[in-house]
C-alpha cells in the first residue's frame, strides 16, 4: 500500500500508509496530526494547507482553480503549497513527502 | 400583492399587531417557496426584502424599531413566524438581525449610521461570520483570518467557510487576528466584493441550500479602521453574544411550532394509532409554551454578562436545539411512511431541527460551555 511522510510542526517524521485513493488529508486526520480539513474536501477552505517537499511537487496532479484560490488566502504559502486533500495517494506518489506549515 | 398583504398592520406599534404584519407576510409568501429555498438554492432576496418592510429586522435595534423600544424577545418572536413556514428563511433572518445586533453595541457609531438602517429595513442584506470567533473563543478552533497593521486598516488573509445570507454587496460582520500579536483581535465590518474578499460556493447541504452560504476568502484585503466594530475587541464580543444566541432560539421555535402542526395534520387521521406513542402534540405545545416564555424572560436583558446569566442564555439554547430535533423526530412518528416520502414537509422539518442543532453553538459546543461554567 502506498504511503506518505508527514514532518509535523516539530520536525517528526510520521509514515502514514493507505490504499490508493484515500486523501492526504482523510490520512493526516485518522493520525490526530494537526489537519483540520473542516470543509472535508469540497475545497471551501483551506485548513488542510501541507507543503510538499519540493522534490515531489512536480508529481503531483495540476492545481485546479479553485485549490488556486483558496491558497492564494494562506499567510505562510510557499511555493509547493497544496491542500492535502487534494492529493490522493497512488503507487506513483509511493514515499511522498509533506510537512505541515508553522 | 395578496389583499391580506395590502392590510397588513405593518407599520403599527403595537406588538401584537406588529407579529400579525410578519406572520401574514410570512405565511403569505413563504409556503409555495420554501421547498426551492431549501433544495434547489433559490435566495429569497424578493421575501426578506419584504420582511424588512414589515419591520422584521430592526425590532431589536433602538434607533430603528417600530416597536417604540429596543425589544430582543419580540425580534425572536418574529424570526418564530418566519421560520415556521421556512427555516431557511429564519435563518437568513437571524443572520440579519445578528449584523444589526453587532452594530447596535459598537462603540462606532459612525459605521452604525452607515449600515444599520439599510440592514435594519431589508434595503441591506447582511451575514454573520462569527462561527470561527465563537468556537475560538471557546477554544475549539484557531482564529482563520490574520491581519497585518498598514496604513488606515488592516491587510487581512485567509478563508472563512460557511457565512450566511451573502450575495453580491452584502455586509458581515467578522474577528480577524494580529498575525504579529496573536492577543489583538478586532471585530469588523467587510462587504462581499470589496477588494480581495471574494465569497465562492463550492459545498453543498442537505437542506437551506438557498440561505447564500458561501466561503470568503480574503486575499490581502484592505480593512479600513473606520469599518471596525471594536480594536481592540475588549468585551465586545462578550456584550453581543447572549442576544446573538437568544436570536437564534427563534429558528428553533418555528421549527418546533410547525413540527406540532405536522403532528395535528397526522392525527387527523392516525389519532388512534398515534395516542400510543409516548408524547403528543399537547406535551410539545406545553414545552414549547414553557421554553418560550424562559426566553422571553432572557431577552429583556441582553446584555449582561455575568456567568449565571450566560448560563441560562446557553441552557435555553440548548433546550431548544433539544426540543427541536425531539418534536421533528415524533412529528415523522406522528406521520409514519407519509412522512418518510421525499418532499414530504416532515422531511424538510427533521433536516431543518438537525440544523438548529449543529449551528454554532451546536449541542456540543453549549454542552462544552456549560460544563465549564460548571466547573467554576
Amino acid at each position: 500500500m502506498p504511503s506518505v511522510i508527514v514532518t509535523d510542526r516539530q520536525g517528526l517524521a510520521h509514515v502514514l500508509t493507505g490504499r490508493a485513493g484515500d486523501s492526504v488529508m482523510q490520512l493526516a486526520r485518522a493520525a490526530d496530526l494537526p489537519v483540520i480539513g473542516e470543509c472535508n474536501g469540497s475545497l471551501a477552505c483551506a485548513t488542510c494547507h501541507v507543503v510538499v517537499d519540493p522534490a515531489w511537487a512536480d508529481r503531483l496532479a495540476a492545481i485546479g482553480e479553485d485549490e488556486e484560490a483558496m491558497l492564494d488566502t494562506v499567510f505562510s504559502l510557499t511555493p509547493t503549497s497544496r491542500l492535502s486533500c487534494q492529493i490522493r495517494l497512488s503507487p506513483e506518489l509511493d514515499g511522498l513527502r509533506v510537512s505541515l506549515p508553522t | 400583492m395578496s389583499a391580506a398583504l395590502a392590510q397588513s398592520p405593518v407599520a403599527s406599534a403595537d406588538p401584537a399587531s406588529w407579529l400579525a404584519g410578519v406572520r401574514v407576510r410570512a405565511q403569505a409568501e413563504l409556503p409555495a417557496l420554501a421547498h426551492a429555498i431549501d433544495h434547489d438554492g433559490l435566495y429569497p432576496r424578493d421575501v426578506m426584502a419584504g420582511l424588512g418592510e414589515a419591520g422584521l429586522f430592526s425590532a431589536h435595534l433602538r434607533g430603528e424599531s417600530r416597536l417604540g423600544r429596543s425589544d430582543l424577545g419580540m425580534a425572536i418572536a418574529g424570526m418564530a413566524e418566519v421560520a415556521a413556514e421556512c427555516m431557511s428563511t429564519g435563518f437568513c433572518t437571524w443572520c440579519q438581525d445578528a449584523s444589526g445586533w453587532y452594530l447596535e453595541n459598537t462603540e462606532n457609531v459612525a459605521l452604525r449610521e452607515k449600515l444599520q438602517p439599510g440592514i435594519a429595513s431589508g434595503a441591506v442584506m447582511a451575514g454573520t461570520g462569527m462561527s470561527n470567533p465563537m468556537k475560538t473563543l471557546s477554544g475549539l478552533e484557531g482564529f482563520k483570518l490574520k491581519a497585518q497593521r498598514a496604513e488606515g486598516g488592516y491587510v487581512v488573509s485567509g478563508v472563512l467557510p460557511w457565512v450566511s445570507n451573502l450575495g453580491p454587496g452584502h455586509w458581515f460582520a467578522t474577528v480577524i487576528q494580529d498575525a504579529e500579536d496573536p492577543r489583538h483581535l478586532m471585530f469588523a465590518m467587510v462587504q462581499c466584493g470589496q477588494p480581495g474578499v471574494e465569497i465562492r460556493q463550492n459545498a453543498r447541504f442537505i437542506a437551506l441550500e438557498g440561505t447564500g452560504t458561501y466561503s470568503i476568502l480574503f486575499r490581502r484585503a484592505f480593512i479600513a479602521d473606520d469599518m471596525l466594530l471594536a480594536d481592540p475587541i475588549g468585551d465586545a464580543v462578550k456584550r453581543i453574544l447572549p442576544g446573538v444566541i437568544l436570536l437564534q432560539t427563534g429558528m428553533g421555535l418555528g421549527v418546533i411550532k410547525a413540527c406540532i402542526g405536522l403532528m395535528h395534520e397526522s392525527n387527523r387521521s392516525h389519532a388512534a394509532s398515534n395516542q400510543y406513542l409516548p408524547r403528543g402534540p399537547a406535551y410539545y405545545d406545553e414545552t414549547l409554551e414553557q421554553l418560550r416564555q424562559d426566553i422571553a424572560v432572557l431577552a429583556q436583558t441582553p446584555t449582561q454578562t455575568d456567568d449565571g446569566f450566560r448560563r441560562q442564555v446557553l441552557t435555553a439554547r440548548l433546550r431548544t436545539s433539544e426540543l427541536a430535533l425531539d418534536a421533528a423526530q415524533s412529528a415523522l412518528l406522528h406521520a409514519g411512511s407519509r412522512g418518510y416520502l421525499a418532499g414530504s414537509p416532515v422531511n424538510r422539518r427533521l433536516r431543518e431541527s438537525y440544523f438548529v442543532a449543529i449551528i454554532t453553538p451546536s449541542i456540543r459546543h453549549l454542552r462544552k460551555e456549560l460544563a465549564g461554567l460548571a466547573a467554576h
